[in-house]
């Protein structure tokens, strides 16, 4: 009972950031129908890029945040332009392709910065240690990280409520040629979903390497976060911050029951499985939308 | 496929209308490219075999891969697990049963191809991007499965497979030898790929991907269109697997990640889609990149300084992407597509069309 | 001048029944048109859809709708848009699943098989919005129209020669008749992507007869055209019903054409057959002119 309460605890705190990522899957598809392979190793470089400004360079924490920040938003800016607009009106595999390898490239990328596999932050720019509550003890860095998350996404979703541009992004979510004929520039609406993609994949990079270690090994988060995407459904926010905590959940459950019974490396595996299970059941997700073909 | 006659000619029946080599001149190129592949390996040396080996096994893996995405539509990024559960397959029957290699190939075949048509079951349901995650899903499970059933498959370690046993007399552990055998096989699979993209599956699955709903009211049933075109396509990968493994004469399932298979769609976006031609540039241009590479990295040691052994990987991760990213970006239809412009340059010289 | 069209007029009619001979004689050599003989007997329903009532969340598309086709044929559906004809035709061909009601082709119920092996039973469709394999060429897609007709397996396929050569080689004669029949022989290589939209229409109705029908269901087979084109359609959909002998289902917007060329019409209104009958009655019936014109 114990072990399952700490499981469920954890999990809603490493699902916080499980749901970061996936509301950053979930704002490209909205916006462009183009699914964000490329995410999970926006992850890495954010990471990396942290790395360097705190260890490498020694700068303060909040300086390197802000540096961190506006390399996502250059990385986001760079993909879209170069990436991602000549590719508009080709057949639905050319953006798979293309986002699949830059998942592919961005991890080169990522070995050519990093010169080596894991290493540690060093001193996490979050406290460490604890807080004992009852029987649990939180490590700080995972509430820390949990209420940013959600402080992101509030934020998010304040900005596409609140703001004009959120409401330019709205209708773009709705339809691409209706956007452009009420006045919307839509190519623009794209670089934001994609600069606000990076951003906050960067930022759960920075999270992840300092609890994971900063390394390769990082972007089988961004993949978990596909399972969690699917859940939810492709193009529901409410959806992707209820799977990416559910996931989180899963994942400790997981690793507390079920890894001592399997044989290997289970942490990777089982959302793929719980993926295929749900895209059996119900495979437009739980909140996701059904799309119905006319002929 | 309506490539002209030469001025003046036609074609006088329905058979001389779907020929796919029409003059005489093509005819006999045809067969002096075959003669010619049996030749190369007396010619280079023992290198050169290694890659044309590779070249002919991966040709039929993406044949596989050509028959699901490019033919069927269906997006497939699993397509290198299916290949490593082909060269299980011959390890764990060669290992646990001692089968001979000429029994284990066709099962090397039909094992991923059940196994793919299961995996194709998500299929029916669903299209498109969906489909590219349960298959993304498949992949990992699949390779779980081998890394972790130690007892058969013996893990991460991997397993010693052993060459064809001697057949008519040829001795099969020289590698010109195997060249000839996965050669004459390679060139098996690309006729029944050919005469499969212009027969009725063929023309089932061209018209599942392009409407697949109007193909269901015209009256082809689409849950087994789809259901063969991965059957049929991860039988291909299970042969190249099994081919491949063979040479090597050892498999290991970390040669099988997902790297492999983004590799395996990408460089068949590159080889260009819809078109046998396609897939088999698309394979030759993924092994001369893949030796190339390993050429061009002592030079990156050189260049970056000091024991830069990540530099390799890198290298091949950074370059390849950007290769397939270009081909998408600047020419999505492929080698292929370029080399039909250039053949029809060349017939309609000098007109531009 | 008038020597001139006329001139033109019987040498087309002469060319044309030449491909209708053709067509016949080829379609009957091997496997004859099972509606051959239908003429002689009293022609009874072939197509019986009843009580058809389908909704979608709270729009009732279809509310208790009755429709019969009979043997030899050309039933026109019209009713203002949103009617649910196209949806009446979709629930037929087996596209859509009818919450009530049942379809029933030659006495058999067909209500819920799915949409292929509707089309084996013979029951073929053109779309609306055309739905062609757009990255085939015309006579690939006719020969995959011919789909439930071809008879070798995978396997033989694959292998290809003797059994499929020569397969293949009867499908493509079959389908240059149908090509035959349709003048379509100045675009029979061009893919159909490149296609005007009165050649593509043209090819659909191709890619239905190649499937042998014993009914053609024909979804607005005339939008968009001009009066040449609709004077040409026509032309070759009153020779599907007569020579063919295949009886016709027709979704049109064009009064003019219906009147000219339907033997009986059925009208909906909202999801309702409002009325039903030759085309005399109809053009009187008030019903009709209020769900068009607006009830006085």
């Amino acid at each position: 009972m114990e072990d399952t309460i700490k499981s469920i605890v954890l999990g809603l705190c490493s699902g916080g950031i499980y749901a970061l990522l996936a509301v950053s899957y979930v704002v490209i598809y909205k916006s462009t129908r183009v699914f964000p392979f490329s995410q999970a190793a926006v992850l890495i470089i954010g990471a990396y890029i942290m790395w360097y400004c705190l260890i490498a360079w020694h700068l303060p924490i909040w300086l390197g945040f802000i540096i961190t920040c506006m390399g996502g938003a250059i990385l986001g800016m760079v993909i879209e332009r170069a990436f991602m607009r000549p590719l508009v009106g080709q057949p639905i595999l050319a953006p798979i392709v293309v986002t699949l390898c830059l998942m592919i490239l961005l991890r080169g990328i990522g070995i050519l910065m990093g010169k080596g596999d894991i290493q540690g932050f060093g001193e996490s720019f979050l406290p460490v240690g604890a807080w004992p509550v009852g029987f649990l003890h939180l490590p700080k860095i995972q509430v820390y990280g949990f209420i940013l998350c959600a402080a992101l996404i509030a934020a998010l979703m304040l900005f596409y409520e609140k703001t004009r541009t959120g409401l330019g992004m709205r209708v773009v979510h709705e339809d691409h040629v209706v956007a452009q004929n009420l006045g919307v520039n839509v190519k623009r609406i794209f670089q934001y979903s994609w600069v606000i993609s990076c951003i906050i994949a960067v930022i759960a990079g920075m999270l992840l390497g300092n609890i994971q270690g900063v390394g390769l090994a990082l972007d089988a988060n961004g993949l978990i976060a596909i399972a969690a995407v699917l859940f939810g459904g492709l193009e529901s926010f409410t959806g992707a911050i209820i799977a990416g905590l559910a996931i989180g959940i899963l994942q400790m459950l997981t690793i507390t029951y079920i890894s001592p019974l399997l044989p290997g490396e289970t942490t990777m595996m089982i959302p793929f499985v719980f993926l295929l299970l749900i895209l059996f059941i119900k495979p437009y997700g739980l909140f996701g939308l059904v799309r119905i073909e006319r002929l | 496929m309506n490539i002209n006659r030469p001025c003046g000619t036609f074609d006088r029946n329905y058979f001389q209308a779907k020929e796919l080599y029409r003059t005489p001149l093509r005819k006999v190129l045809l067969g002096l490219l075959i003669v010619g592949m049996y030749l190369l390996p007396f010619l280079t040396g023992d290198y050169g075999i290694s890659i044309l080996t590779l070249i002919c096994a991966f040709t039929i893996g993406m044949l596989g891969l050509q028959i699901i995405t490019g033919y069927c539509g269906q997006i497939s990024i699993g397509h290198a697990a299916f290949m490593g559960v082909g060269m299980y397959t011959v390890g764990i029957l060669q290992r646990h049963f001692g089968l001979s290699f000429w029994i284990c190939l066709p099962l090397a075949g039909l094992v991923p191809m059940f196994i793919g048509m299961m995996f194709g079951l998500p299929a029916l349901r669903m299209k498109g991007l969906y489909l590219a995650f349960a298959t993304l899903a498949a992949h990992f499970v699949i390779v779980y499965v081998i890394s972790n059933w130690r007892s058969v498959t013996n893990g991460t370690d991997g397993m010693w497979m052993k060459r064809p046993d001697v057949l008519l007399g040829i001795d099969f552990k020289s590698d010109r030898n195997y060249y000839i055998l996965v050669l004459t096989i390679t060139i098996i699979m690309v006729y029944l790929a050919t005469n499969l993209a212009r027969s009725k599956l063929g023309r089932s699955f061209v018209a599942v991907r392009d409407n697949d709903i109007a193909a269901e009211v015209m009256g082809i049933n689409i849950a087994y269109t789809k259901i063969m075109a991965f059957g049929i396509g991860c039988f291909f990968a299970g042969i190249a697997g099994a081919l491949g493994g063979a040479y090597y004469e050892y498999v290991n399932i970390e040669w099988f990640g997902l790297d492999d298979s983004i590799w395996y769609l990408g460089f068949l976006v590159v080889g260009g889609f819809g078109s046998i031609f396609g897939a088999i540039a698309g394979a030759t241009v993924w092994k001369v990149m893949d030796e190339f590479s390993t050429l061009v990295t002592p030079l990156a040691e050189i260049f970056l300084g000091g024991a830069a052994f990540y530099a390799s990987a890198a290298f091949s991760l950074v370059i390849y992407s950007l290769i397939i990213i270009v081909f998408l970006v600047f020419e999505p239809r492929g080698i292929a597509h370029r080399w039909e412009i250039v053949k029809r340059s060349y017939r309609l010289h000098p007109f531009p069309y | 001048m008038a020597e001139i069209t006329r001139d033109i007029r019987k040498k087309r009619e002469q060319r044309y029944s030449y491909g209708l001979t053709l067509l016949r004689q080829c379609i009957e050599k091997k496997r004859p048109l099972t509606n051959f003989n239908a003429k002689e007997k009293e022609s009874k329903t072939l197509l019986r859809a009843e009580n058809i009532s389908i909704a979608f969340g709270k729009l009732q598309a279809l509310n208790d709708v009755k429709v019969e086709v009979k043997e030899d044929e050309i039933l026109a559906i019209i009713g203002p848009n949103g009617a649910g004809k196209t949806c009446l035709l979709n629930v037929m061909s087996g596209f859509y699943h009818a919450q009530k009601g049942e379809v029933f082709l030659e006495d058999k119920r067909i209500t819920r098989f799915s949409s292929h092996k509707i089309a084996e039973l013979g029951l073929c469709r053109t779309f609306q919005n055309i739905a062609l394999y757009t990255g085939l060429s015309v006579i690939d897609n006719i020969i995959a129209g011919r789909h439930p007709h071809i008879k070798y397996n995978f396997v033989a396929g694959m292998i290809y020669f003797p059994w499929a050569n020569k397969e293949e080689a009867y499908q493509r004669a079959v389908a240059e008749d149908i090509i035959d029949f349709l003048e379509l022989e100045h675009v029979r290589g061009s893919v159909v992507g490149m296609l005007a939209y009165g050649l593509r229409k043209r090819v659909e109705l191709g890619r239905a007869l190649a499937l042998e029908p014993r009914i053609l269901l024909l979804d607005e087979p005339m939008a968009g055209m001009n009066l040449d084109e609709k004077e040409d359609m026509a032309r070759f959909i009153i020779d599907i019903n007569e020579f063919l002998k295949i009886p016709i289902v027709l979704i049109e917007h064009d009064m003019g054409v219906v009147m000219d060329i339907a033997d009986r019409i059925v009208v909906l209104d909202f999801g309702n057959k409002i009325a039903e009958g030759p085309p005399e009655e109809i053009k009187k019936n008030p019903k009709v002119i209020g769900a068009y014109l607006g009830a006085e």
